[in-house]
């Protein structure tokens, strides 16, 4: 065999090894997803509603919330999990702060809170809700 | 296995064998015109010798005409082996006639006196 036939034949090898690697990781990494807390649960809101149970009482403290959840109702956030996002741990309380310029939130966060089991106060016009503000440590 | 053909007993340059070795395969048909070599490394595997040698020989065989670089999309054959050896003649014929003070135009004119 000649030397550009057997080199090509080497790099098909080298590429095959080299898939091989890039599969078994992407397999690993879907492996740690699903085992991870929270992973292969389904729908995000059905996710976020067993994570609330798991943690009612607790506050979000252990798992935190959808990152993306708690930036939309302007929370400040804190640590990042594997998944999920704290709120801020500067916070007076570890539940969720309410900024209190921010009671009212669109529909969709609304939604998003009633999933999460977060108690959502009086509706408003076009689906928005208001919030009830918790009592913080140093008011109660 | 590949036969190893290389001497590194032989006073030849290890990277003039290995060009030999490559243009020899392209002379017997093994990459066409257009087709793209595989990669220096695995080359410089089969051949047992360091990617560095594989490359200059690579690059003697580029001034030859015999292959392209084209940056992101490898080396290409574009030549014949033959096109390079006569590539090669020309080059020699020119250092000649520069030591024996002919200028360009007076070479053209041998060239063309001779076809």
């Amino acid at each position: 065999m000649g030397l550009i036939r057997e080199a090509r034949r080497r790099q098909r090898r080298r590429r095959a090894a080299i898939g091989v690697v890039v599969l078994a990781s992407a397999i690993a990494a879907l492996l740690f997803a699903l085992a991870a807390p929270g992973g292969g649960t389904g729908s995000r809101s059905s996710t976020t509603s067993r994570i609330a149970q798991e943690d009612s009482g607790r506050g979000f403290a252990k798992y935190g919330l959808p990152c993306w959840a708690l930036r939309a109702a302007s929370l400040s956030v804190g640590p990042r999990t594997s998944r999920w996002c704290k709120p801020d741990s500067r916070s007076a309380v570890q539940v969720v702060v309410y900024p209190p310029d921010m009671q009212v939130f669109p529909a969709a966060t609304c939604k998003l809170l009633r999933a999460s089991g977060i108690p959502v106060g009086s509706e408003t016009g076009k689906g928005s809700c208001r919030l009830p503000l918790p009592a913080l440590p140093n008011q109660a | 296995m590949f036969p190893v053909k290389l001497d590194h007993e032989d006073p030849t340059h290890l990277h003039e064998q290995v060009a030999a070795e490559i243009r020899r395969a392209i002379a017997e048909g093994e990459a066409k015109p257009g087709e793209r070599l595989p990669p220096a490394m695995d080359m410089a595997a089969v051949l047992g010798v360091n990617r560095n040698t594989v490359l200059r020989a690579l690059r003697v065989l580029r001034d030859e005409g015999l292959l392209e670089f084209r940056r992101g999309r490898g080396i290409t054959v574009v030549g014949s082996p033959d096109q390079g050896a006569v590539l090669a003649k020309v080059k020699e014929l020119v250092r000649f006639a520069r030591a024996h003070g002919y200028r360009r135009d007076e070479l053209v004119k041998l060239i063309e006196s001779e076809s």
